[in-house]
């Protein structure tokens, strides 16, 4: 029986020996994810405004709510004043990004959704679409219905109902296209990793927005 | 008919009768015949030229049944003793060369003038495989065609997780049912691009993974004699015949297996999961050593599509051994 169990020993070892498993480490992870309304008919929005700045998406809007203040600001800090009594809010979850590639981020939106054929005016009020940019500012991000976000651009908060499968790492950047003719519902959402991080190239952002327009073609106005 | 020669052979043939895989029972029953023949001369004392012809091996063939009157196995020797007296030279036979591999035959030689002592020192390290098997192996993954979820591509590489427990039960010597129980896992980083059932677009790295857990019923079929295989060992000053020391196998498994396939991109790990049937031959050699049955196998695995999902298609090599 020893010999049995020792053959048993030696197979299990080889067996399991790699069951560690692997997965992507944070600096692999780099997919850029699209989700869009099914169902929605893309076709019969022509324009669209653009926010003038980056959402930090750090606390989450039930939160705030709850202790009373309204909206997060452009960062965790920002959102600290508004909602001091707000549960669950510490700042230390927050980060900060550097706003060095804001400009070439707002460039490339424009320019991709100009390639999908909409035009751009500057009051949200005036547009079919408003497309928000925000900065995933916490960790364990969802773009769930808890996790929406309250933008002083369209000036009231909005769930893009991703859903709890979904998590979008820190860093990533965000783009919500609301339909302002309807209640603000979330049509298309983008989430683009590591965009914030320290030492990424104007280049590969510029990439990665073009990719997400690419991925989702349901968005051109003239198909 | 006399027997002379062969009656100090009986206890040897006897042994080698032990191991002999089939005996026909209807020669026994001819023994005793050719005994009595030669008990009949020697008591015919009054034909002097029967006498003279053949005086000291009649009662030397007397004396064998009664000295070893043992063995039943002694009577199914007959047939090998019969053709003694066609051939009355056997001093000038050829010299027995048994090969274990087939144990029958050597009886025959072995009633000649052969050496005795090296054929019973083979015969007696025998060990005759046992009906009941369980083998485990640690199995290799090689995926041949394994479509990832939502199209987002295929799997490749190598998986170095797996094992299987396999249960055989030796019906005939060269035909065994059992089942088996086996894990599998492969994975590897990749790029993809796919659009889930929520209108989730997602295009980049992922860690992509694929393992099955398979219940197989199966039949194997040995192609050489088992036995023979264990028992055998090279002739002096010779050089081992590999071909004769290893025993082929093929086998067929047909059961059910469940299938897990993720693709993880750092933002979400989509995850599909389905029971269907499963169908694995399998080629593979059993190789004997001193410690234990070696197993070395090569297993196609096809788990058939369904509404959930497509076919799968992969293969394993198998390593490992098995224990009685």
């Amino acid at each position: 029986m020893n010999r049995a169990a020792s053959l048993l020993l030696i197979a299990l070892l080889g067996g399991l020996g790699g069951c560690q498993g692997g997965g992507l480490t944070v600096a692999e992870t780099n997919a850029i994810l699209t989700s869009r309304d099914v169902g929605r008919d893309f076709s019969k929005y022509r324009s669209y405004a653009l926010s003038d700045h980056v959402k930090a998406l750090c606390l989450v809007p039930s939160e705030v709510k709850d202790g009373g203040g309204g909206a997060s600001g452009d960062d965790g800090a920002a959102g600290a004043a508004g909602a001091p009594t707000a549960p669950d809010f510490n700042s230390s979850k927050c980060t900060r990004a550097s706003s060095a590639l804001e400009e070439d981020i707002f460039e490339a939106v424009a320019e991709g959704m100009e390639e999908a054929g909409y035009e751009r005016v500057d009051s949200p009020k005036k547009a079919d679409l408003a497309l928000l940019v925000a900065r995933v500012a916490r960790d364990h991000w969802y773009f769930s219905s808890s996790y929406g976000i309250c933008d002083e651009f369209i000036d009231t908060c909005v769930e893009p109902q991703l859903g709890s499968k979904y998590l979008i790492p820190t860093e990533s950047l965000a783009l919500v296209l609301v339909d302002r003719k309807k209640k603000n519902e979330v049509i298309w959402l983008a989430a683009i990793p590591k965009v914030f991080s320290s030492g990424v190239q104007r280049a590969s952002v510029q990439r990665a927005i073009a990719q997400a327009f690419a991925q989702s073609p349901y968005l051109e106005v003239d198909r | 008919m006399r027997l002379p020669t062969t009656s100090r052979f009986l206890p040897l043939i006897a042994l080698t009768s032990q191991v002999a895989l089939a005996e026909e029972p209807a020669p026994s029953v001819e023994t005793p015949a050719p005994v009595q023949q030669a008990e009949t001369p020697a008591s015919a004392s009054d034909d002097a030229a029967q006498a003279e012809a053949a005086p000291a091996p009649a009662p030397a063939a007397e004396a064998a049944p009664a000295s070893a009157p043992a063995p039943a196995p002694a009577a199914e020797a007959a047939p090998v003793a019969a053709p003694a007296p066609a051939a009355p030279a056997p001093a000038s036979a050829p010299p027995a060369a048994p090969q274990a591999s087939s144990p029958a035959p050597e009886t025959q030689p072995a009633a000649g003038a052969a050496p005795e002592t090296e054929p019973v020192a083979r015969e007696t390290e025998i060990k005759k495989p046992k009906a009941l098997q369980f083998a485990l192996t640690w199995d290799i993954v090689f995926p041949i065609q394994m479509a990832l979820p939502a199209g987002a591509g295929t799997m490749s590489g190598v998986g170095y997780q797996g094992f299987s427990l396999d249960v055989r039960y030796w019906i005939r010597d060269d035909i065994a049912i059992g089942g088996l129980a086996a894990w599998h896992s492969v994975d590897h980083k990749t790029t993809v691009s796919f659009e889930d059932d929520r209108g989730v677009t997602q295009t980049g790295s992922a860690y992509v993974e694929a393992s099955t857990n398979e219940v197989l019923g199966r039949i194997h079929y040995a192609m050489a004699d088992r036995a023979a295989v264990r028992a055998y060992s090279p002739p002096e000053g010779q050089k081992a015949d590999l071909g004769k020391q290893i025993i082929p196998m093929v086998a067929l498994g047909i059961g059910t297996g469940r299938l897990v396939q993720s693709i993880d991109t750092g933002i979400s790990r989509t995850t599909t999961e389905r029971w269907t049937g499963v169908i694995a031959p399998e080629v593979g050699l059993e190789i004997p050593t001193r410690m234990l049955p070696l197993i070395v196998a090569g297993r196609i695995h096809y788990f058939f599509g369904s509404e959930e999902g497509p076919d799968q298609l992969y293969g394993t090599i198998s390593l490992g051994g098995a224990f009685e």
